[in-house]
């Protein structure tokens, strides 16, 4: 019997695949999320959790720049 | 990457895109069909005036015979044109020949516009008008248009500002429009929120289509504007839609700086007026006294709305954007810089210029009210001051890309709804499955060797349907 699972399916580079991956182990987003690890770019991920993930997101890029004097 | 959110329709293609029976009542009208007619393509223009003085038929044979036949295409696209607006009408004569009939009331009424206008002009003209009042009605007409239109710019750009000097109603057209939405979305409003006296105080921000609307130039924006009002009272209202447009056109015809007299007035029309009022498009003194005066926004719309993509003469360029991140824009005027400061940090303020800079911050708060960096860097670009409007390219290369690369960051994702399918029994299985979806163009990530697919969501049900039909026994 084939196995069908519906969700979201995440496209990014493998840097944002392994920060995926990390989120999804320590639970930031409130919970796995990871539905199916695809290849090195793809995620099939859970469709409930895309817009907290898109915040979480913008939280980590934030904190990774560095912001000038002005 | 960027789409157009909002669409400018001419006004051809907006009367297209109305039913039938709408396009009929308005043909009742000499203003309406003349301005119409003004706004048809030259040979649509020909047509009609070859057949208007003609009380039968004419023979598509006969029509096909006025154009060369190496302009075929044209004379197929007026054909449509004339059609789609049921200016005229495909009959057959006695002998059974395809052949082509004005509608009767547009014929009546456009011979009517052209010859005699100018009679139902003259009997609503107050005889008694000085010259030097007429002037300067004028410039108070001018500066009241301009004034009010530039404060609902305002309420777009900030609306917790300037949220006092544009009326409940226009708030509620601009989110119809899409231009604005509510942040709050349990926001519930007062019980008396039709009430003009009351504020409505209900949270909004632009919306990236906004930020589009803006950089348009004043006769689209309000060309548009209007066609979001009519759609509004026409959806949200019930309004007889071709009440509207019939005032619309007759005020376009008007004279600036005469007043006319709406006392005789419906009351859709009423309502209607009262909000051409509210976007300054005509002026009353109040309410109560029914004369009221065309504004030149108005009067405008109707010489050549097709025409109206060229950009204002008088809206010259004033932003110099320099590699450093700085912005010197050359303005007075707030709408402007308010407009600069959604997507950058103001650093200093003279009487004729400001000075900001563009910082991630400032951008990504842009980015966050869904405008893109396509959209930013256009607005730099066609506001260049002219000084520089020679440079090439005329925004530092540094910046554009650097804005790309702020707007990419938060979008390093690609998210697209799918249904994941594993764990086939056989190759055969697979493959057949995975062609099918590749078939019907549902395929969107694939491993041959793991056996692995996702399609399109929107897919699945067909994909369903043909693995059950197709099930190894």
């Amino acid at each position: 019997m084939v196995k069908v699972v519906k969700g979201t399916l995440v496209e990014c580079d493998s840097t944002m695949k392994q920060f995926l991956l990390y989120l999804d182990d320590t639970g930031e987003v409130g919970g796995k999320f990871v539905l199916e690890d695809l290849d090195d770019t793809h995620l099939l991920i859970d469709s409930d959790c895309v817009e907290r993930l898109k915040e979480k997101i913008d939280d980590l890029m934030d904190k990774h720049t560095y912001v000038p004097d002005k | 990457m960027t789409k157009n959110l909002i669409e400018f329709k001419d006004l051809t293609s907006y009367i297209t895109s109305l039913p039938l029976t709408v396009i009929e009542k308005i043909f009742d009208h000499p203003t309406t069909c003349l301005t119409i007619f003004r706004e048809l393509p030259e040979l649509a223009k020909t047509f009609i005036m070859r057949l208007l003085l003609i009380s039968q038929e004419v023979p598509k044979v006969t029509i096909d015979s006025w154009i060369d036949s190496k302009y075929q295409d044209k004379k197929v696209e007026t054909f449509k044109v004339l059609t789609n607006l049921g200016i005229w009408q495909e009959i057959r004569t006695q002998a059974g020949l395809p052949a082509y009939i004005l509608k009767n009331s547009f014929k009546e009424n456009l011979y009517l516009g052209m010859f005699d206008l100018t009679k139902s002009e003259t009997a609503d003209q107050n005889p008694q008008v000085d010259s030097k009042k007429m002037v300067e009605m004028m410039e108070k007409l001018d500066n009241y248009a301009i004034e009010r239109w530039e404060s609902i710019l305002k309420y777009i750009v900030n609306p917790k500002d300037a949220k006092n000097q544009v009326s409940n109603s226009t708030k509620e057209v601009l989110k119809f429009a899409g231009l604005m939405k509510s942040v709050d979305e349990n926001y519930v409003p007062p019980s008396n929120s039709m009430d003009d006296e009351s504020v409505s105080d209900e949270p909004v921000i632009l919306t990236a289509a906004a930020f589009q609307f803006l950089l348009w130039n004043r006769k689209i924006q309000i060309w548009y504007f209007i066609i979001q009002l009519l759609e509004y009272f026409w959806q949200k209202k019930n309004q007889d839609l071709s009440e509207c447009l019939t005032l619309l056109f007759e005020l376009s015809f008007s004279t600036f700086g005469k007043d006319y007299s709406c006392e005789n007035f419906s009351e859709g029309r009423e309502e209607f007026l009262q909000e051409l009022r509210k976007l300054g498009l005509v002026f009353m003194k109040t309410r109560k006294i029914k004369r009221f005066y065309p504004t030149r926004l108005i009067i405008q719309l109707a010489n050549g709305i097709n025409s109206g993509f060229e950009t204002d003469k008088d809206d010259k360029g004033y932003i110099i954007a320099e590699t450093n991140y700085r912005i010197y824009a050359y303005t007075d005027s707030h709408l402007k810089i308010s407009l600069l400061a959604l997507f950058s940090d103001l650093m200093y303020r003279f009487p004729n210029m400001v000075v900001a800079a563009l910082t991630r911050e400032s951008v990504r708060e842009a980015f966050k009210m869904g405008i893109t960096a396509q959209q930013i860097v256009n607005f730099l670009r066609s506001n260049a001051h002219p000084q520089i409007a020679s440079r090439k390219p005329i925004l530092p290369e540094t910046i554009s890309d650097q804005i790309h690369f702020w707007y990419n960051e938060r979008n390093r994702l690609k998210f697209d709804e799918g249904v994941f399918y594993g764990q086939f029994n056989s190759d055969d299985d697979f493959l057949s499955l995975k062609n099918y979806a590749k078939d019907i163009d549902a395929l969107v990530w694939f491993n041959d060797s793991k056996r692995l697919m996702v399609a399109k969501k929107s897919s699945h049900d067909a994909i369903k349907k043909f693995y059950k039909q197709n099930k190894p026994k």
